[in-house]
């Protein structure tokens, strides 16, 4: 185990972790720069539950490239891809290009994000705490799943749905909503040939 | 091949956005939010996140689906009708690939505009043919621009403009060139372009020879007429390039072998553009002009838009089927092709990388025609093959900075046994959708 940080939650639970893992956060790694002889950081917004969530989505990412900010270019569909022609390809500077054009990497950032998406499969409870974790904790590659996640949620339901999902009133009167309805009901047409 | 990363709850899966970033800088959120949760309320916590944060999950939503959660609440609505809300969104949607729109008849009387967007992955109904335009009328579509869909009508032999956006439709006075029908629409190099502060007016222009003049011809709405202006020719010499770095509209006008005609025009006001100009490009060896539509007879047909023009070879192919044998084409080759900086050659901008013209090659076809556009450095192009009466659709897109073909995967729109009577690419379509969003 290389060098370990450890953080103390709202609630009071330590919890100690690799420096990459721990550093996937921002925050925590510019508050771990300061000179902290004690090495503990406590992290008082954030209570246990959800920073052993953050901690197992963030023990996954630590040793890969990032999905999101190094891999910004998606192959077009029908680009080639080289299998395993890696030779030359090694620095971190051209990890973006390495993974579009070397099977292996590719592959294996293909598998992070759908971990990352059944991740982000739970409940909008548990997805709005992760989001104010990421976010208070600048974890980017977190933030940008959760924010997924809750899109994800809201997708493919019905208004009424959505309004269960966010424990929300309808606080439309049947005429306003009619209205609404109606001038975007093309976009809602079903699809006949 | 790229498999889609979502299963979601709609008929297609979606491209997964990446690339697109979380907000930036981190926010900290204000201590009473932090209350709200700790209290441990039922209510979930999402809607009590800060505005931001709520966009960024906004933003990931297609256009259906968010309008969908304007009927939720109040509160809901407010925010997604938000003026600033709605211009991040177009400024993110703007990023993805724009709409491809088709019309299809069915005689006698049935027609339908379906437009097809890629962050979507499915096909819509655009309302365009209401009561206000003669069921039956005999119409083809040549073009869209924000709200505006264009319209030859071939029994009245006029221009129809349809406006989605505020449901009005315009019949627009003969140009200075006459009454004219499709075949002649067809033939000209046109640009629809509507006002992009977003209200109803928009601009339409072709271009067309007259007595062997190149003369450009732009309708306004907001006067409700045209004006004709007479191209001068591109002049040579110093102090001449200034002018060709204000193309704001291309339009080609003929091919005459291996040259070809095409206007642009920049900079100008209200009064019209203040210059407009005719190039003579020469084409490269090997790239003789090419007609516009490709028949089976021609092994290479040309797509002009936006100072570009893509040429799509093809090579002749047996196939067998229906009780013999017919002749059809295979493309073999699409090369992009940019008006110089002097206007004077097309210069060879990039050739279609083997994997795309693969995509294209098992489709064999018996005649083939295509539209071009170009926007914020993206060519994109739209090719429609016939085959024994089964339409193909392919979009296609080059990315300037990236140097990067792409091929956008476009699902069946049910076209067999239809007319297929135009096809059109717009990346502004989604902007007309706000405008009749009132502030809840």
């Amino acid at each position: 185990m290389g060098k370990t940080i450890k953080l103390i939650s709202g609630d009071g639970e330590m919890f100690e972790v690799e420096e990459a893992v721990a550093f996937q956060s921002n925050i925590i790694k510019s508050l771990a720069d300061e000179d902290n002889a004690d090495d503990c950081i406590p992290l008082p917004r954030v209570d246990s539950q959800i920073l052993s969530k953050v901690l197992e989505f963030c023990r996954k990412h630590a040793n890969s490239p990032s999905v999101h900010t190094k891999f910004a270019a998606i192959p077009s569909e029908l680009c080639p891809k080289h299998d395993g022609s890696a030779a030359g390809a090694s620095s971190s500077e051209s990890s973006s290009a390495h993974s579009e054009t070397c099977r292996a990497c590719y592959d294996a950032v293909m598998k992070l994000v759908q971990w990352d998406l059944e991740f982000v499969k739970v409940d909008l409870d548990l997805i709005h705490h992760l989001l104010k974790a990421a976010n208070y904790l600048d974890i980017e590659d977190l933030m940008f799943m959760a924010v997924e996640g809750a899109a994800n949620a809201i997708r493919g339901n019905n208004p009424e749905e959505i309004r269960k999902l966010f424990d929300l009133e309808n606080d439309f009167t049947p005429e306003e909503e009619k209205e609404i309805l109606k001038e975007y009901s093309w976009l809602d047409d079903p699809f006949e040939p | 091949m790229l498999l889609p990363l979502f299963s979601i709850n709609t008929p297609k899966p979606q491209p997964f956005p990446l690339g697109d970033r979380p907000i930036n800088p981190p926010l900290f959120l204000p201590p009473q939010i932090m209350r709200d949760a700790d209290r441990g309320s039922t209510a979930v916590g999402l809607c009590l996140l800060p505005s931001e944060l709520l966009h960024e999950i906004f933003f990931r939503l297609a256009l259906p689906e968010l309008l969908r959660v304007r009927s939720v609440s109040k509160a809901l609505a407010s925010l997604v009708s938000a003026h600033d809300f709605r211009r991040l969104y177009d400024l993110r949607s703007d990023r993805g690939g724009g709409w491809l729109f088709i019309y299809k008849k069915r005689p006698p009387r049935d027609s339908v505009l379906r437009g097809f967007n890629d962050r979507f992955g499915r096909w819509f109904k655009i309302p365009v043919v209401s009561a206000a335009v003669a069921p039956g009328e005999d119409l083809y579509f040549l073009a869209a621009s924000g709200g505006v869909f264009l319209f030859a009508s071939n029994s009245r032999r006029e221009l129809v403009a349809v406006n989605i956006a505020t449901r009005s439709v315009r019949r627009i006075p003969p140009s200075p060139m006459g009454p004219r029908g499709t075949a002649s629409w067809r033939r000209s190099g046109l640009k629809l372009v509507a006002d992009p502060s977003g209200v109803d007016h928009f601009r339409f222009l072709f271009a067309e020879m007259v007595h062997n003049r190149s003369v450009l011809f732009e309708y306004r709405s907001e006067t409700d007429s045209w004006r004709a202006v007479e191209a001068e020719p591109e002049p040579t010499g110093a102090g001449s390039t200034g002018i060709g770095s204000r193309r704001d509209v291309c339009l080609n006008v003929v091919q005459l072998g291996l040259e070809s005609v095409v206007l642009s025009c920049g900079g100008g006001g209200e009064e019209g553009p203040a210059v407009v100009l005719a190039h003579r490009p020469r084409f490269p060896a090997g790239f003789q002009g090419g007609p516009p539509v490709g028949f089976n007879t021609s092994d290479r047909f040309h797509v002009y838009g936006d100072g570009n023009v893509a040429v799509v070879r093809s090579s002749v192919s047996e196939t067998a089927g229906g009780g013999g044998t017919t002749r059809t084409r295979v493309v073999t080759g699409v090369e992009l092709l940019g008006l110089s900086e002097d206007g004077t050659e097309w210069e060879l901008t990039s050739s279609a990388p083997a994997a795309i013209v693969e995509a294209l090659r098992w489709r064999p076809y018996t005649a083939m025609m295509g539209c071009l556009v170009e926007r914020e450095g993206v060519v994109r192009m739209a090719l429609m093959s016939n085959c024994r009466g089964c339409w193909d659709l392919a979009w296609l897109s080059y990315h300037r900075a990236q140097g990067k073909w792409a091929c956008v995967p476009v699902p069946d729109c049910g076209t067999t046994g239809l007319n297929m009577a135009g096809i059109a690419l717009s990346s502004t379509f989604s902007r007309s959708l706000w405008s009749s969003l009132s502030a809840a």
